[in-house]
């Protein structure tokens, strides 16, 4: 028993160590022959998807100390394949490294995949492994995405870290949704829901470019771009959507001045009825804001007075926006992006059952009645009643 | 020979890492959905089918305490060993089927451009080894991992607490009582530990009958809160993914480290190791009951030996895994366990006569 | 299983004996000259006293010549009356021999043994019994500070190689008649005495008869450190990890003795053993409890971390390297390749070899004369320091995690073994199947740990099995006041067993 307990032993010693001295393909993949993808582009022409990445130049002649050279951080490849997987596996054979998809920032897809739905374009990166859920995934509106990633930034930048932060930055300001896959595959595996993706152009900056978001893409059943929403409806959007992190507007008092607000906390609550077969949505939007600039021309009312007419102002403008959503998206090619099925189905289950398989036309009739309930919580440090102008 | 006695609550901390070795591993099937409500409610179904099938188990509990008390002992009975092999068998199963999981999950998930044969070979090897470092060890052991696991999952769905989202939930019953009731019992049956509290009655100390609640009810609640992060994060996601909390899971991040998925899992795998090790021994001690005489390592390396081959024979094809994966396997495979061998061995020990003989195991 | 011992064994050599003291002194005399033949530290004199022959023998070095000659060579040479008939050893002890340790000894062989130990034997003519006289001056180092187990703000004594002012020192400390003292004689050739020192009442009798009968079961020629005894009082032999404790402190010996534990005291060594040890002991030091607690809990988190740091790090770091990159923030991961690219070898040789040089640094650091010391240490810095990155041999990611691994080691340096031999091992592990293999190791290693039982008492005690009232000292430390309520006695953490 001990000879064998001594060979049994030496085999498994030898196995261990084979596998991790052999240094083969199987055990793991060494840090210098790995291709960090940063950002993917996805174009769908002439029957094959042209798929582009962003990738880290690890190949700099760098000291071991890590001391980088003067070459461009990142390198930009395109590449032609049947499949996005396709494609994107054939870039192993262009770069000699194999793709790690795990710290890919940004999916950018053409908003004309060709009657390509965008489901086929997400399928590999829900399928594999190392593709993060959270990834975000963009529309290049007006441009091939290729471009968006090809885009000539005024510095040597990771363009899709910038495209990346843009998206996130704006979520936050509460100016456009932010969608991850994870997100979209949510709103495609719900056939009442619509997917609602943010849009980015290039816009020209002199003799470079900058990312511009420029709305929202709308998709149809078929996972196609069917209208935009403007900026401003994307905003509405988020009130629609109870997602607003933190933000500002800005907006016109009745003494014609312009305020600045901004945005601490916003709550909206949904009920639904039903009246005389109609389906309506009773929205209560709680908003708490700070003053940010109110303008300096004189004002002579009380303070009770001035903040009466500031809250009215906010009100008019959240419900504003929201109405401008709710008028785009209820229009004939418009979509559920407001999760107004989902509301339905958890508060009214019984009622959903019956429209389920209508909800579209359903949709387009609900009727939906705006509250906006408007705290002021700070002014600055500056008091709200001036008497004499500056 | 000086027989080592673990404290109840450390075994049934053994119980309820295997337990959550399945909720960690739990894969999404075509037939039951998981992003719904009813998921959270299917615990639920777990604790009424755990208190029903734990009948004769706490019969046989009973007449164990009254013999104790007695200083007698069950005689060894061909009958008895009979009822080993059977129990053996029923476990080389679940080993087979928790194996041939984690090969599915490692395969998917952790290591995709792997073959994962040396590497589950490897695992079975070295679970065996720990099986024969006794029950004390992996009870103790047990302590330590559950603290590590329950700290580490707790940790992952405070991370996720930002991702869930109530409109994830649907409506309770939405697919109908019925089908709740189904599924829910489905869920129930993937606890084939109850079986291994028979086995053990002799080595455990402490009152076996309220720890043994106390642990279903505790699993239970972690079952419900594990679902509810998965759910309330993943939405109809989790139903396109072939392992569901481990998604769930990937979108936890921490400070600057954005995937803490591995980090996760790998703690998740200590359970599993201690699940194997756990069977591995109870098939091991069933088999050494059933033959007198045959030495511990050639059951070892039997054991290793068909549970590699019929792994490496499953792992080849993803189809065969539906195998193990059937329903009605794991159905049976329960019964066996947890109802039709304690209800059998009860009414056998309350026929025969009692001896001062020492009782090894059963 | 004892075939496995390493020590010679002397089983079939027959020991010398030279049976009881004659009546002849000079014959005493002889075979002793004979016995040592060469010797020339053996001094066997002759003189005449009471109209009889006295013959005298002691080794020389051992004993202090000029107490021989006051106490007993002066003495009785000067004495000019007879003495009384029969009563002859009576007489010289009560009269004429002057000493505290006096014994008298009719076996020769034993005789001779303590001359070896330092004592002077005196031979009456027509007397077949001797006197043994203890003159020792055994040389000895004064008591310094231990140069292992260092701590701030405990005593500045340590043990000696001097059993019996260990014994002082420990004594001192407990002045109790619970503080009981056994001895004991091991090894064939070298006869080595050890003392199995216990508290009564808090020592259970279980285990000090285990010590009793595991150092009576050992059968080894020589004892030339305390570490010897090691094999026999634990049952563990084939872990990393020792139930059996040691320490250079009287200070720490005491309050172990205190909790119940039994130490082992061996003469020509400055360590004394304790049994049983817990795991949880590597992270405890005598500081923590004259510390504040909230400082002695966090210092002990810090010990306890540097020994995770210290096994995993380097394994993991593998692991996440070839494994699991995803792990690695964006920014982090392009500067680690950017370095690692530069590199020869694969991460996992990269780790295996720098250990190497490490090891190899530090083992030459050890061993090789002080005057040299510097030398190594700068060929030390500049090898692993820069020569190594710059030529890319390895990266600097590795360095610092090797120089991180380092430091961390000798944190609990009774862990230092066990830490360098599993941190090569995770490394092989986590170079080969990732975090996953590194948590499968890690998992069997604890479950080796918790395995792990002697003298009735679990090695992870207690943490697991969980003893929630010595939870406030073991990773945590809680106020003196509240440590007050249960006292930690070792013979509480034993397991239920049951005698089949």
């Amino acid at each position: 028993m001990i000879k064998f307990r001594k060979v049994f032993s030496l085999v498994f010693i030898s196995l261990i160590c084979l596998s991790s001295f052999s240094s083969c393909e199987k055990a793991g993949t060494e840090l210098a022959d790995l291709m960090i993808i940063q950002g993917i582009g996805v174009d769908y022409e002439k029957g094959n998807y042209n798929v582009t990445v962003e990738i880290l130049n690890n190949e700099q002649s760098g000291s071991p100390s890590g001391d980088s050279s003067s070459e461009n951080k990142t390198k930009i490849y395109s590449i032609k394949g049947e499949t996005v997987a396709d494609a994107l596996r054939l870039l192993t054979t262009k770069s000699g490294n194999l793709p790690l998809f795990a710290h890919n920032r940004v999916i950018v897809i053409n908003e004309n995949l060709n009657e390509q739905s965008i489901s086929n374009v997400l399928e590999f990166f829900v399928r594999n492994y190392d593709s993060r859920a959270s990834q975000l995934i963009c529309i290049s509106k007006g441009q091939k995405a290729e471009d968006i990633i090809r885009a000539k930034l005024l510095n040597d930048t990771v363009k899709s870290e910038i495209l990346e932060n843009l998206l996130t930055e704006s979520y936050q300001h509460s100016l456009i949704p932010q969608v991850r896959v994870i997100d979209a595959v949510n709103s495609l595996e719900n056939k009442a829901a619509t997917l609602c993706v943010p849009a980015v152009t290039i816009k020209e900056n002199g003799e470079n470019e900058d990312f511009e978001l420029s709305g929202c893409a709308v998709f149809d059943e078929n996972g196609n771009v069917s209208k935009y929403l403007s900026v401003e409806e994307a905003e509405g959007l988020a009130f629609l959507n109870d997602d607003i992190k933190e933000g500002f507007f800005t907006e016109t008092l009745p003494n014609g001045e312009k305020a600045t607000f901004v945005i601490n906390k916003s709550k909206t609550r949904f009920n639904v009825k039903t009246v005389n077969g109609n389906l309506h949505y009773y929205l209560t939007v709680n908003i708490s804001c700070d003053i940010d600039e109110i303008g300096t021309k004189e004002r002579e009312k009380s303070d009770s007075e001035i903040l009466s007419d500031l809250e009215k102002t906010i009100k008019n403008a959240v419900s504003g926006r929201i109405e401008a959503t709710l008028n785009t998206l209820q229009k004939a090619d418009g979509g559920d992006c407001v999760h107004y099925c989902k509301i339905l189905e958890l508060k009214k289950p019984k009622i959903y059952k019956t429209v389920d398989d209508s909800w579209k036309s359903v949709f387009m009739n609900v009727k939906t009645f705006v509250a906006v309930n408007v705290t002021i919580r700070r002014v600055g440090e500056e008091t709200l009643k001036i008497n004499e102008t500056a | 020979m000086i027989k080592e006695k673990v404290s109840a609550n450390q075994f049934f901390l053994l119980l309820y890492l295997s337990l959550l070795s399945t909720v960690f591993m739990y894969l999404s099937s075509s037939h039951i959905k998981i992003a719904q409500t009813d998921t959270l409610l299917r615990p639920l179904i777990f604790v009424v089918v755990s208190l029903v099938v734990s009948v004769p188990t706490f019969f046989v509990l009973k007449k164990h305490t009254q013999l104790k008390a007695n200083r007698q002992f069950i005689p060894e009975t061909k009958f008895l060993k009979c009822v080993a092999c059977v129990y053996a068998v029923v476990y080389f199963f679940s080993i087979l089927k928790t194996v041939a999981r984690f090969d599915l999950f490692a395969s998917s998930e952790l290591f995709p451009n792997s073959d994962m044969t040396v590497f589950l070979v490897l695992l079975i090897v070295a679970c065996a080894v720990l099986s024969f470092l006794g029950l004390g060890a992996l009870s103790r052991a047990a302590g330590i991992f559950t603290f590590l696991v329950c700290a580490s999952t707790v940790f992952v769905m405070l991370s996720l607490s930002n991702e869930v989202d109530l409109l994830n939930f649907t409506p309770v019953f939405k697919n109908g009582f019925n089908n709740f009731l189904k599924d829910g019992l489905i869920f129930a049956v993937q606890a084939t530990e109850i079986g291994t509290i028979i086995m053990f009655l002799p080595d455990i100390k402490g009152d076996t009958k309220k720890t043994y609640i106390r642990w279903i009810i505790l699993s239970a609640l972690s079952f419900s809160v594990i679902f509810f992060f998965v759910i309330g994060s993943l939405g109809a996601f989790a139903d396109t993914q072939l392992f569901p909390t481990y998604t769930a899971v990937s979108l936890a991040s921490f400070g600057l480290i954005e995937r803490i998925d591995a980090l996760e899992t790998a703690i998740w795998i200590l359970c599993i190791v201690e699940k194997i090790a756990f069977y591995f021994l109870i098939c091991i001690k069933a088999l050494r009951y059933a033959f007198k005489g045959v030495s511990k390592r050639i059951t070892a390396i039997l054991t290793i030996f068909s549970v590699s081959a019929v792994i490496t024979l499953v792992s080849y094809n993803i189809e065969n895994f539906g195998f193990l994966s059937e329903d009605l396997l794991t159905v049976v495979l329960f019964l066996l366990s947890a109802v039709i061998l304690p209800a059998v061995v009860y009414f056998y020990i309350r026929r025969v006569k009692p001896s001062d003989k020492i009782q090894e195991s059963i | 299983m004892e075939n496995e011992n390493v020590f010679l064994y002397i089983d079939d050599v027959t020991e010398e004996s030279f049976g009881k003291v004659n009546e002849s002194a000079v014959e005493n005399g002889r075979i002793i000259k004979e016995a040592f033949k060469g010797s020339f530290d053996i001094i066997v004199k002759k003189g005449y006293s009471g109209g009889r022959c006295i013959v005298f023998a002691n080794c020389d070095g051992l004993c202090n010549s000029m107490r021989i000659c006051d106490t007993a060579i002066n003495p009785l040479l000067r004495y000019d009356g007879d003495f009384p008939q029969g009563e002859e050893l009576d007489f010289i002890c009560s009269h004429l021999v002057y000493g505290t340790e006096q014994k008298r000894e009719k076996d020769l062989t034993k005789a001779i043994m303590m001359m070896l130990r330092g004592c002077l034997l005196i031979f009456i003519d027509g007397v077949g019994e001797c006197i043994i006289l203890g003159v020792q001056s055994i040389p000895e180092r004064s008591i310094q500070e231990p140069d292992t187990d260092v701590q701030e703000f405990g005593a500045r004594e340590g043990f000696t190689e001097n059993m019996k002012t260990n014994l002082t020192l420990v004594r001192k400390r407990l002045c109790s008649a619970k503080f009981t003292i056994e001895m004991q004689e091991i090894g064939k050739e070298s006869k080595t005495r050890i003392l199995i020192c216990y508290m009564k009442g808090r020592a259970t009798d279980e285990t000090l008869n285990e010590v009793k009968s595991r150092l009576k079961s050992l059968k080894i020629d020589t004892v030339l450190g305390a570490g010897y005894l090691r094999k026999c009082l634990d049952t563990k032999r084939k872990s990393l990890f020792t139930m059996v404790g040691q320490t250079e402190r009287p200070d720490t010996f005491a309050a172990k003795l205190c909790e119940g534990k039994i130490g082992i005291i061996v003469d020509g060594t400055p360590f004394a053993l304790v049994v049983p040890r817990l795991f949880i002991e590597n992270f405890q030091t005598l500081d923590d409890y004259i510390n504040r607690p909230y400082y002695a809990t966090f210092m002990r988190i810090v010990r306890f971390l540097a020994f995770l740091i210290s096994v995993f790090l380097p394994g993991i770091f593998v692991s996440i390297g070839l494994f699991h990159q995803e792990m690695i923030p964006d920014d982090m991961l392009y500067n680690i390749v950017l370095m690692e690219s530069n590199t020869l070898f694969t991460l996992t040789l990269e780790a295996l070899v720098i250990h190497f040089i490490y090891e190899t640094v530090r083992e030459a650091g050890l061993r090789m004369p002080k005057s040299i010391g510097h030398a190594v240490s700068i060929v030390g810095a500049l090898v692993i320091g820069d020569a190594a990155v710059t030529a890319g041999l390895i990266g600097a990611p590795m360095l610092i995690i090797v120089a991180l691994t380092a430091i961390c080691s000798l944190v609990s340096s009774d862990l230092y073994q066990p830490i360098a031999l599993l941190r090569i091992a995770f490394i092989l592990i986590g170079g080969f199947s990732g975090l996953y293999g590194v948590v499968i190791g890690g998992a069997a290693l604890i479950i080796s740990l918790a395995s792990m039982t002697d003298y009735g008492v679990p090695f992870l005690a207690p943490v697991t099995p969980l003893k929630k009232a010595y939870l406030r000292d073991s990773v945590v430390r809680f106020a003196t006041k509240k440590l007050g309520k249960d006292i930690f006695r070792i013979k509480s953490l034993k397991i239920n067993t049951e005698e089949n």
